[in-house]
């Protein structure tokens, strides 16, 4: 328990420090509120008065601590360029970039697990050659590039889905689902290419273990040493890696959902910065490493009850 | 109901094929105790692993015959052997620390012969476990039952190896080195352990070693094995009294013996040159996450000198703090309350791995080079004329300079590692259980060696080992240590014969070096 808490205590320091860098990177970079607002021809008197109004011309720890009391009373603020609060803008924007994110989780974990598994099995074999070389190509392709292509074949090609034709969950979920599985699944790609690779290696590497050859002598079919024994020795490098790659499938979200025409937050947030919408853009950032944290503490904890060598620290 | 006649077995991973083992033939009677013993590549391990079906390489081919109980195993299905496998037949190996699963529980995996041979219902199962946990004479089988490997001691898992091994009575326990990674007192048990078992279940147990003292502790019958071939078998005290062919003879001859009339050597006119007072050292627990964090004394005020040219041994089991000792003393742990005096900046160390301890990608000139690379102001040519001669010293070739880590012997590797620990110019060498790994007539030749530099260099030497044999036959002074305390010190003679401290007893007892 006393370990959980110091975990929480952790990450709420971690969204406190990543929200002051966030709000300093936008002091110090150069664009101005006003100007994107009123545009490059309005009149000195007009900007300063905006920005007096705006409250720009506040120091800038004021600025923030005025930014940190109201966000965690749980009001994010006006945007600057939308005509709404910044808590209604993003509302239904981040179920949406979740929802993609999580369904590229779960591919790269239903994609990856049983190949590696075969390809480790049969090492050496055909099929085992196969994976390993179009993993090698899958691997190298961005997520945006992956996109593009699975919106050429499967979009236009095939005609499996209308690409730009997004449907809204709250209209029809089942529907909403469908559109994103094809942006979840060039996300997914490349990084299950690579989970395939470290899985296949380790589990071969595992297999050169002493605790194999004890399997063995007791009468163990490779099957059962390779799911009994090697499995569970093999997947927990694995979970580290998916708890990194987790981070980088938010990223590469935010880059998807313009190449599939997906209204989440990756659209709105590369607006809000080059409109120097800072309210949207730290609201943002905040729930995204919120998010990132969240998701790591959770494979910490996950590592935790698998292994227990790490599980006898903790307890001490 | 064991038969092995004419076993060959060949390798065929290079172009040219490579017997490993040659006509070897072997019976077994229920109940029989029978050694193998040989050195390393003497095909004793390989022999063993055939008979428990665990050579099943495509690159390889097995001839002759393995009849257990009438069934021929070489020519069986991998699934009929599969159905004796840790039910008939079952091995224990060297390696306690690995050869268990680190991610499942020791419950688990004494029982999993159980489900795979047996349909026993979970709480017969867990009631069978429990009952070989207790055999193996672990205490509290009930919470190891619990347990992770990690969290039990070398001597601990080795037992849980042999409950898991017995679980379902087998009629042959193959035991492969099972006692070479413990410490005598450890081994001493493992070995009573087994007698037990063999006496009161009847198991045939094949003990393979190097080491044909253990052997005779243990076994009534002997299997002597060179380069692949069976040199010698019969009763095993025959084979010590009259020992037919030459390399019984030599490995008889090349385990050192503790004769009371030992010469010792006089130091008194020897200049000291290194002296270590009051060294006391600890671990903290990694302190932080929760405050307060539990430190480990590892050593308690250690003092002791040593005089040119003498050989002081340091005896004592794993944990007891030699390493930790030896790490102070070269300088690779700086964290330590006490004085080192003397020549303490010329301190040399010859760890136990000659494996591991060399830069595999590296040749030995360029290894041997490194310390003086360092140290700077040496021309490459002197240099490279002092790692020939070095060479020379440690008794390799010249061509040696050339070669890579993997291209040499084990034996070859440590005259490395010695000239390495030397290039520096100490006058004091760390050899920390230095031999520990070697096969005994390499290790004799290696003790040899020592020998030599400390008579031509002078050198100091302190002899870290648990091998009571060795540390008689070559050091000059021993030192017991006890929980990071020297409980005794005097020589040889002294503690072998007259000790006072009864942990002493209790090592010489355990290790059989009396007799």
């Amino acid at each position: 328990m006393k370990y959980v808490g110091k975990k929480i205590l952790t990450m709420l320091l971690t969204l406190l420090l990543v929200s002051f860098l966030v709000f300093l990177c936008f002091t110090v970079i150069p664009g101005d509120p006003a100007v994107a607002k009123l545009g490059t021809e309005a009149s000195p008197e007009a900007l300063a008065a905006l920005r007096e109004e705006m409250g720009l011309n506040r120091p800038f720890m004021v600025r923030y601590m005025d930014w940190l009391l109201s966000f965690m009373r749980g009001n994010l603020g006006e945007s600057y360029s939308y005509e709404s609060s910044v808590g209604e803008l993003l509302g239904d924007k981040v179920p949406i970039t979740i929802t993609m994110s999580l369904m590229s989780m779960l591919m790269i974990v239903v994609i990856s697990i049983p190949l590696g598994l075969y390809t480790a099995h049969h090492e050496g074999g055909i099929l085992d050659k196969v994976i390993y070389a179009a993993g090698q190509v899958i691997m190298a392709v961005p997520a945006f590039f992956a996109g593009i292509l699975i919106t050429l074949l499967f979009g236009i090609i095939l005609k499996l889905f209308t690409p730009g034709g997004y449907v809204s969950y709250s209209k029809d979920f089942g529907a909403f689902l469908a559109y994103m599985f094809f942006p979840s699944l060039a996300i997914a790609l490349p990084k299950s290419a690579m989970t395939v690779k470290l899985l296949r290696s380790g589990m071969i590497e595992e297999k050169k273990q002493d605790y194999v050859r004890t399997a063995y002598s007791r009468g163990n079919n490779t099957k059962g040493v390779l799911y009994k024994h090697v499995l569970k020795n093999a997947l927990l490098p694995i979970i580290t890696f998916l708890g990194m790659t987790f981070t980088d499938i938010i990223a590469g979200s935010i880059v998807v959902e313009q190449v599939f025409g997906i209204p989440g937050i990756g659209r709105i947030l590369l607006t809000s910065i080059s409109r120097r919408d800072y309210p949207v853009v730290m609201a943002v950032i905040v729930c995204l490493a919120a998010v990132v944290i969240v998701v790591s503490t959770l494979v910490d904890l996950l590592y935790q009850r698998l292994d227990p060598r790490i599980r006898l620290e903790v307890r001490k | 109901m064991l038969e092995i006649r004419d076993l060959n077995i060949e390798f065929h991973d290079h172009s040219v094929p490579e017997t490993v083992v040659y006509d070897f033939d072997l019976s077994m009677k229920e109940g029989d105790i029978v050694g193998i013993v040989g050195e390393s590549g003497s095909g004793k391990t390989m022999s063993a692993l055939a008979l428990c079906g665990l050579l099943a390489r495509h690159d390889m081919e097995k001839r002759g015959q393995i009849l257990f109980e009438g069934k021929e195993l070489l020519t069986c299905s991998r699934q009929e052997m599969r159905t004796l496998q840790g039910k008939e037949i079952s091995i224990i190996f060297q390696e306690p620390m690995t050869s268990l699963n680190p991610v499942k529980t020791i419950g688990w995996q004494v029982e999993e012969s159980l489900r795979l041979h047996t349909d026993l219902s979970k709480e017969e199962r867990r009631e069978r476990a429990l009952w070989a946990l207790r055999e193996a004479e672990l205490a509290e089988p009930e919470k190891v039952y619990e347990q992770y490997p990690h969290e039990l001691s070398g001597g601990m898992r080795q037992r849980v190896m042999i409950a898991a091994a017995i679980v379902c009575q087998p009629k042959i326990l193959v035991a492969d080195e099972p006692t070479t990674a413990l410490d005598v007192t450890i081994q001493a048990q493992i070995i009573q352990l087994l007698l037990k078992l063999n006496k009161e279940q009847k198991t045939a147990i094949l003990f393979i070693s190097h080491d044909l003292s253990l052997v005779r502790r243990l076994c009534r019958r002997v299997v002597v094995m060179q380069n692949g071939y069976i040199v010698e078998q019969g009763d095993v005290e025959e084979i010590f009294r009259s020992p037919r062919e030459k390399y019984t003879k030599r490995l008889i001859a090349s385990i050192p013996s503790c004769d009371r009339k030992k010469t010792e050597r006089d130091y008194s006119g020897a200049p000291e040159i290194f002296r270590a007072e009051n060294i006391a050292a600890g671990y903290s627990a990694s302190a932080g996450l929760f405050g307060k964090g539990g430190g480990k004394e590892v050593l308690k005020g250690i003092s002791f000198s040593m005089k040119k040219g003498e050989i002081l041994g340091l005896v004592g089991e794993s944990g007891c703090g030699k390493s930790t000792l030896a790490r102070i003393l070269v300088g690779l742990k700086k964290d330590y309350r006490g004085s080192l005096t003397g020549a303490a900046d010329k301190v040399g160390m010859v760890f136990q791995d000659p494996y591991g301890s060399l830069n595999p990608a590296k040749s030995v000139g360029w290894i041997l080079e490194e310390p003086l690379r360092l140290r700077g102001g040496i021309s490459g040519a002197d240099r490279r004329r002092l790692v020939l001669e070095m060479l020379q010293k440690v008794g390799l070739e010249e061509s040696i300079a050339g070669r890579y880590p993997r291209q040499l012997s084990g034996g070859q590797r440590q005259r490395v590692c010695i000239g390495l620990a030397l290039m520096s110019g100490p006058e004091v060498l760390v050899a920390d259980e230095a031999v520990s790994a070697l096969d005994v007539t390499i290790q004799a030749q290696i003790l040899k060696l020592l020998l030599k530099l400390r008579d031509e260099m002078g050198l100091a030497i302190l002899f870290i080992s648990h091998d009571l044999r060795v540390v008689y036959q070559i050091c000059d002074r021993v030192m017991i240590m006890q929980n990071g305390e020297i409980v005794e010190e005097g020589t040889p003679r002294k503690i072998y014969f007259e000790h006072s401290h009864p942990y002493t007893a209790q090592l010489l007892e355990a290790s059989g070096v009396l007799g």
